[in-house]
C-alpha cells in the first residue's frame, strides 16, 4: 500500500484504507514517516545537484559566448547603433523631416511600467475591485482597468491610482487623458513624479513635440534617476 | 526557437536528461531576464532568480503537482520568478511603491499560486536520514531516488534500472531501505 501511495497509485477506497491505518497502526504510520522523510532528503539532495546544474549551464554560457560578458553594455550600443542608424537615415533622404524618427524612439523607449503597488491590507470591497483592476491592467485589459479604477471612491483613492490610470490610457492610445493624469501625479509631488515626467516625455515624442519632450526630459534628468540614462540619450538625440 | 521548447513534453522533463535541461533554460533564459529587467534587481540577482524558479518548476514537476502542461514552459518560469523577484526586492528593501507588497495578480501567477515556493529545511530527523543515504551503494542511491523522487512505479524501475522482475526490484528495495535503517540506528 506505501509503495502505491508513494506512486499515487492509490485509489479511492485504498486511500480511505490508508488513512485508517495511519491514524491506527503506529508502527505504519512509522513506516510512512521514515519513507516521507526519505522522499524529502532525496528532494533535497536533487534540488541542489539542479540547481548547481544550472550555475553551470551559466558558466559554460559565459565561456562559450564571450560577448555575453558585454551584457551590461549591450543594450547601450544596440541603442547607440540604433541611434546611429536613425541619424543616417535621416542624412540620407528626409531632408525635408531631418531629425529624430519620433515614433521610433517612442516605440524604442515604450515600456509598460510593472504594477508594484498593489496591496492586500486594505478594505475588502475597495480591495477586490483594486485587485480586479491590476488585474485587468497585468493582462493588457486597459479599459477594464480605467473602469475598476473609476470605480473605488474617492476617499479610498491611493496617489498612485493616478499613475495608473495614465498609464492605461497610454496604452490604450488615448494619449491626452494620458497627460491629464501624468500631470496630476506631477502636481501632487506624489513618489510616481519622475515615472510621469519619463512617460509624459514619451507622449510627446510621439506627438513629435519636440520642446516639451525635451522639457520633461530634462526635469527628469536634472532631479531624478529614472531611466536617467536613457533619458540623456534621448536628450543628446533630440538637440 | 520557441518551437522547440513548446515539444518538450513532461515526461521529456522528468526523465530530467542533462541536455533537456539544458535545452529548457537555454531557451527561455534572455526572454526571462529580459522580463526581470524591468524590476530593479541587478543582473546577478536576476540570473539567480531564474536558476530558482527553474528549481521550483522542475520540483513541482517532479512531485506531480503540474500533471500536464496548461500553459507554455516560460509562462511557468515567469509567474514564479516574479514571486521570486518580489521576493528578493523585499529582501533588499527596494520598496518602489508606498503600499508595495507581493502581488498576486495576472494569469501566470494563477497557474502557480498552488506550487510550493519556499521549503522549510530538513529537520534534524531527516539530516541524519540525509548523512547515511549519502553513505548507501550507488545501486540503492539509483534505486531510491527513482521511486521516491521521479514517482516511477517498481515496474517501471524494473525496465529503467535492467531487473529481471518486478519482485528483484522490491527485495532490492527493502534491503536498500533495511540498511539504511541499521545504518542510523547504530549511530544514534
Amino acid at each position: 500500500m506505501l509503495l502505491n501511495y508513494f506512486t499515487n497509485d492509490l485509489t479511492a477506497e485504498q486511500e480511505l484504507r490508508f488513512n485508517e491505518l495511519l491514524a491506527t497502526d503506529s508502527e505504519f504510520k512509522q513506516q510512512f514517516d521514515f519513507e516521507k522523510d526519505l522522499q524529502e532528503v532525496i528532494r533535497d539532495k536533487e534540488v541542489s545537484e539542479l540547481k548547481s546544474k544550472l550555475v553551470g549551464f551559466e558558466k559554460e554560457l559565459a565561456t562559450e559566448t564571450p560577448v555575453i560578458k558585454l551584457k551590461p553594455n549591450y543594450r547601450k550600443w544596440a541603442m547607440a547603433a540604433s541611434i546611429a542608424l536613425l541619424v543616417t537615415f535621416g542624412w540620407m533622404g528626409y531632408n525635408n523631416f531631418s531629425g529624430p524618427n519620433y515614433g521610433s524612439l517612442y516605440e524604442t523607449n515604450f515600456q509598460e511600467y510593472p504594477n508594484t503597488v498593489y496591496a492586500i491590507t486594505r478594505g475588502e470591497t475597495v480591495e477586490s475591485i483594486e485587485r480586479d483592476a491590476f488585474v485587468a491592467y497585468e493582462s493588457g485589459n486597459y479599459q477594464a482597468a480605467i473602469d475598476n479604477f473609476n470605480k473605488i471612491p474617492a476617499s479610498d483613492r491611493e496617489e498612485y491610482l493616478d499613475f495608473y490610470m495614465g498609464l492605461s490610457y497610454m496604452n490604450l492610445g488615448q494619449t491626452q487623458e494620458s497627460e491629464t493624469f501624468f500631470n496630476k501625479v506631477i502636481s501632487s509631488e506624489s513618489e510616481f513624479t519622475p515615472e510621469a515626467h519619463w512617460y509624459l516625455a514619451l507622449i510627446s515624442l510621439k506627438e513629435e513635440d519636440k520642446e516639451s519632450a525635451i522639457k520633461n526630459l530634462k526635469i527628469l534628468t536634472s532631479k531624478y534617476n529614472f531611466q536617467k540614462d536613457k533619458a540623456l540619450e534621448l536628450l543628446q538625440e533630440l538637440d | 526557437m520557441e518551437n522547440e521548447t513548446a515539444n518538450i513534453t513532461l515526461e521529456d522533463l522528468k526523465k530530467g536528461s542533462e541536455s533537456v535541461l539544458k535545452k529548457v533554460y537555454e531557451e527561455n533564459r534572455d526572454k526571462f531576464l529580459n522580463y526581470a529587467r524591468r524590476y530593479s534587481l541587478s543582473e546577478d540577482e536576476n540570473i539567480d532568480v531564474y536558476q530558482d524558479a527553474y528549481v521550483i518548476f522542475y520540483d513541482n514537476v517532479m512531485s506531480g503537482k503540474i500533471e500536464s502542461f496548461t500553459s507554455s514552459i516560460s509562462t511557468y518560469l515567469f509567474g514564479i520568478g516574479k514571486y521570486l523577484i518580489f521576493d528578493q526586492m523585499r529582501k533588499n528593501k527596494k520598496t518602489v511603491g508606498s503600499n508595495y507588497d507581493l502581488s498576486m495578480v495576472g494569469e501566470s501567477d494563477e497557474l502557480v499560486s498552488t506550487f510550493e515556493m519556499e521549503r522549510p529545511g530538513l529537520t534534524t530527523e531527516q539530516q541524519l536520514l540525509q548523512k547515511y543515504f549519502g553513505t548507501l551503494g550507488k545501486k540503492c542511491q539509483e534505486l531510491l531516488t527513482l521511486f521516491y523522487y521521479r514517482g516511477l512505479t517498481i515496474q517501471e524501475i524494473m525496465v529503467a534500472g535492467g531487473y529481471n522482475s518486478e519482485n528483484v526490484v522490491k527485495s532490492q528495495k527493502s534491503r536498500c531501505m533495511k540498511t539504511l535503517k541499521e545504518r542510523i540506528n547504530e549511530n544514534r
